[in-house]
């Protein structure tokens, strides 16, 4: 590309300079602040673990008062958990999977801004209530009672509570964009079969969370309206139950651990082949296990519950299921020591740490597969064993895979090569201390020591392993200050890394750098699974513009969007520019959230009316006002932008939006059930009268409201009447709402018993629901009229029809069973 | 629904009957013990064994059947790109195939609510 035509590039995709840069949407920007902020956090958190091993360095040790200690290790565990381990591997999926697929950006760049955001403000939420002493202290799973208004009266688990839903809106959000990059953002060619192993790896994970974290938000919600408001969920005594909190961890808590390691594995996956120099073996094998890993990893979420009193038949499915995912994992890590022996590898620092994974996390798995028997879960249960365990999978799954991956990407990010002596003294110090930590709390756990007791008596055999234990930790932090120190020099005095410094195969590598803010000067057009072993010369030709969108045009920041199996360009995705939509909606959403926690509800109310309004404006922005033609686009390939087809980018997202949906309301509806058959009291003293005539409105409004959007769509498709079902739609949007808004006014008292309000949060998700669905019924019509909608550009329309097929099917399901299941449950 | 969508539901279809048996299994389980179906005695065995059983085989054979079909598949495949499809998809089949069969067997061998 010529050097005009490069500043033009320049020009096009540039941030703004300064505190503008806050307006910044770019992945690579982006990516790197989420690693950056996962960072910090990771240190705090590791400072917290310090805390905790001074404690325990000796018995009956005045180190912490237990108050004290008790918001130490919840706030280790939340901080590690929330808000480093996920968020550094969607920084790590934000900043590379673009630059790896072949794209300039991520499917919906002010989302991926929108989403650091609220994870920084959730983040602060937390790290506010630690500086002023009063950070949650019910452990990091937040077990009811203890963390029920009654027992935990403070402040500190309503921060848990709104901090890390905040955070997890940004988690969902990062799922359904990565999940939507991978299947429709890729390179030319780039078809499902040539798909580089870390794009299946964020795929399945993306979707693992888009799965996985609904029930954890749903649980977090109904948590924070029992303590706010009274409304029993948990409350034994009033027809809740604790366990139904378990359950709703857990079902987010154990796929968690594989949304960790996946992305960690997909690291691993990347660097041994080039290291081992030689393509991956098993390539097919290891899609096939990633696959299985993600759905088989929703099936133990009970193992973290076996002494709780499940019958022993329920315990055996849960314990079945953790030994067999096991084998999926084992497919992965025998497919890594093949490609190792099958290859010439060359011990570079990144390989190192890769071996630090191999025997840190097969130590782990090992353990975790004990831990799957139910007699010895039993014995080992709430004991040090089990914190040995986890963290030997944690460690070893997440930790040094991303050690490995900061050390290979880091002269991508930096354009400097790594120095490996001090990455080299780094590397023993942690793998020592690490096993000296945590090996010996197997045997502390085995002797009996139970977790979370912030102190111990002299006498019971615990005191030098404790104190091995904690210099064990000591050590394992001198090593992450030498990789702090490493990283601080390497930018200063890390040599010029040459291109393509691993001899990698990936098109990560296909581009200077550092990168420059659009990644490449033409999107490539990929023929072999290792583009770069296949054709060396393929940076050139990037450079030079020999493949797609070389030339920029109109002022639109392009990239290709792909058929989702063959890689066959299908469309120019047009994308935005730096926007302060981002911001102000986390600001909205900050003073939700804040204002929720100050009981200060008219405040957090505003918040939510003028996120509500940013989004709409930020809907607004999108979109064409006339159709447009089909562009060359490069390989004589002429395409339309993504407005003017079928499927773009927006349609495939609001899929994967009500996925997650569909994830929180069969959680919801799995409550009800399991209170009604499980919790005590129950049938409730008094039950919602059926009245058929209030059944009969909403669903009739329901399926108007849906044949309604359907009609405008495809009025719209032929060219017929549009407008007029657009407000037809409203209009029963508006009477269905109105239907679920009149259940709670018939129930008992919503503090009464968890039936009422549980039947209460059910009929407020179907209002909510349709709702919005009368907005964006509404929204539409404007659109229509203002003349974004045409035939060609029916996007608009297409999600509305799409919205109101959900909200009929969940609202009606939703009636039917707050109106009709009294009379049909046991 | 889209050629794309096909494709990834058909690679992931024996892990999703996976899915659905084990919300069913443990799901049936739960409903079966609340409501006393263990109580009724039928065929040697009690009611709730036997239709966890019965639940339990129905899954294994959807599940044996989409690994026959991927299989077949497979071997007819001509292009690289459907073997690559097909061939996942027989992998991931014959992995939930072992997890429907290995999580379910426990049934006939143990008592369902105690």
């Amino acid at each position: 590309v010529s050097a005009a035509r490069r500043d033009e590039l320049e020009a096009l995709w540039a941030n703004p300079p300064g505190w503008r840069s806050l307006s910044a949407v770019n992945h690579g920007t982006i990516g790197l602040r989420f690693l950056a902020t996962a960072f910090v956090y990771f240190l705090i958190g590791g400072v917290l673990a310090m805390l905790i091993r001074a404690q325990l360095a000796s018995p009956d040790a005045a180190f912490m008062s237990h108050e004290a200690y008790n918001q130490v290790f919840t706030m280790h565990g939340t901080v590690m958990m929330f808000l480093f381990a996920i968020p550094v591997h969607e920084g790590l999926a934000f900043y590379l999977l673009p630059k790896i697929l072949g794209a300039r950006d991520l499917a919906f760049p002010r989302l991926t801004a929108f989403g650091w955001w609220c994870y920084l403000f959730g983040g602060l939420m937390l790290m506010g209530g630690l500086v002023a002493g009063v950070a949650p202290s019910s452990g990091w799973f937040m077990y009811t009672p203890l963390s029920s208004g009654v027992f935990s009266p403070g402040i500190g688990e309503d921060i848990w509570l709104l901090g890390i839903t905040f955070v997890e809106i940004s988690a969902v959000c990062a799922g359904v964009e990565l999940t939507v990059t991978v299947l429709k953002m890729r390179a030319g060619g780039m078809a499902l079969h040539r798909m580089p192993l870390f794009a299946w790896y964020v795929l399945v994970t993306a979707l693992m969370i888009v799965v996985g974290f609904p029930p954890l938000i749903l649980g977090s919600i109904l948590l924070e309206i029992e303590r706010a408001f009274d409304l029993p969920f948990f409350d034994p005594t009033r027809g809740g139950h604790p366990l139904f909190w378990q359950h709703l961890f857990w079902l987010f808590g154990h796929p968690e651990v594989y949304i960790i390691f996946l992305p960690a594995a997909g690291i691993i996956s990347t660097l041994i082949p080039v290291f081992a120099r030689r393509p991956i073996v098993g390539y097919t094998w290891i899609v096939a296990a990633v696959i299985a890993t993600g759905f088989i990893s929703f099936g133990l979420w009970v193992h973290h519950m076996f002494t709780v009193g499940i019958p022993h038949l329920g315990l055996v499915f849960f314990a079945a299921a953790s030994m067999i995912v096991a084998v999926p994992t084992a497919i992965q890590l025998f497919a890594w020591i093949a490609t190792l022996w099958a290859g010439r590898p060359r011990l570079e620092l990144p390989l190192l740490y890769l071996f630090g994974f191999l025997f840190v996390f097969v130590a782990g798995g090992l353990t975790g597969v004990m831990l799957a028997l139910v007699p010895f879960n039993w014995q080992a249960h709430d004991t040090h064993f089990v914190v040995a365990h986890m963290h030997y999978v944690l460690v070893g799954g997440t930790v040094f895979p991303l050690l490995a991956g900061a050390y290979y990407w880091l002269p991508h990010v930096t354009g400097r090569m790594p120095a490996p002596v001090l990455g080299t003294v780094a590397f023993w110090l942690i793998f020592i201390g690490f096993n000296l930590t945590f090996f010996i709390m197997h045997l502390t756990g085995l002797e009996g020591m139970p977790r979370r007791v912030y102190t111990y008596p002299a006498g019971l055999g615990w005191e030098d392993l404790n104190l091995l234990s904690s210099i064990g930790g000591f050590v394992m932090a001198a090593g992450f200050a030498v990789f702090v120190l490493d990283m601080a020099l390497h930018g200063i005095f890390g040599r010029p890394a040459p291109a393509n410094p691993w001899s990698a195969h990936t098109l990560d590598w296909a581009m200077p750098t550092p990168p420059p803010v659009y990644n490449f000067a033409s999107v490539p057009h990929v023929t072999s699974r290792d583009p770069l072993m296949e054709a060396p010369g393929l940076r050139a030709e990037l450079d030079e513009g020999r493949h797609y969108l070389a030339t920029p045009r109109r002022g639109w920041r392009e990239t290709l969007g792909v058929d989702v199996v063959t890689g066959r360009p299908d469309q120019i995705i047009l994308l935005a520019a730096p926007s302060w939509l981002p911001l102000w909606a986390g600001l909205a959403m900050a003073t939700f959230f804040f204002g929720f926690l100050a009981g200060l509800y008219p405040v957090a109310a505003l918040g939510a009316l003028i996120a509500l309004v940013i989004f709409l404006k930020w809907g607004w922005a999108n979109g064409l006002r006339a159709d447009p033609e089909a562009v060359p686009a490069g390989h004589d390939t002429r395409l339309l932008p993504h407005v003017a087809t079928p499927r773009p980018p927006g349609w495939w997202g609001l899929l994967f939006t009500l996925v997650a949906d569909g994830a929180f309301f069969a959680s919801l509806l799995f409550g009800y059930v399991f209170l009604w058959v499980v919790a005590p009291d129950w049938p409730p003293p008094r039950l919602l009268q059926l009245d058929p005539v209030l059944l009969a409105v909403t669903l009739a409004a329901l399926a108007i409201a849906w044949l309604a959007a359907r009609s405008a769509h495809l009025g719209n498709e032929r060219g017929g009447a549009r407008d007029s079902w657009l407000l037809l739609a409203t209009l029963a949007a508006v009477a269905a709402t109105a239907a679920f808004l009149v259940v709670p006014t018939r129930l008992g008292p919503l503090t009464g018993h968890a039936y009422d309000a549980i039947v209460a949060v059910m009929a407020g998700y179907g209002a909510f629901h349709t709702g919005l669905g009368a907005i964006f019924a509404g929204f539409a019509y404007l659109r229509c009229r203002a003349g974004f909608v045409s035939p060609m550009r029916s996007l608009d329309v297409a999600l509305v029809r799409m919205w109101w097929g959900y909200t009929a099917a969940v609202g009606a399901i939703t009636a039917i069973a707050v109106h009709l299941a009294p009379w049909a449950l046991p | 629904v889209t050629q794309g969508a096909r494709i990834l539901l058909f690679i992931a279809a024996g892990q999703i009957v996976w899915s659905v048996c084990f919300v069913v299994l443990y799901g049936g389980l739960s409903l079966g013990c609340a409501a006393g179906t263990e109580q009724v005695r039928m065929l040697g065995t009690n009611l709730l064994t036997l239709l966890l059983t019965l639940l339990w085989l129905a899954h294994v054979a959807i599940v044996a059947w989409l690994l026959r079909l991927s299989w077949q598949r497979w071997h007819a495949a001509s292009d690289r790109p459907g073997t690559f499809h097909y061939r996942t998809a027989t992998l991931a089949n014959v992995v939930a195939l072992a997890a429907t069969f290995w999580i379910g067997f426990p049934i006939a061998i143990t008592t369902p609510c105690t």
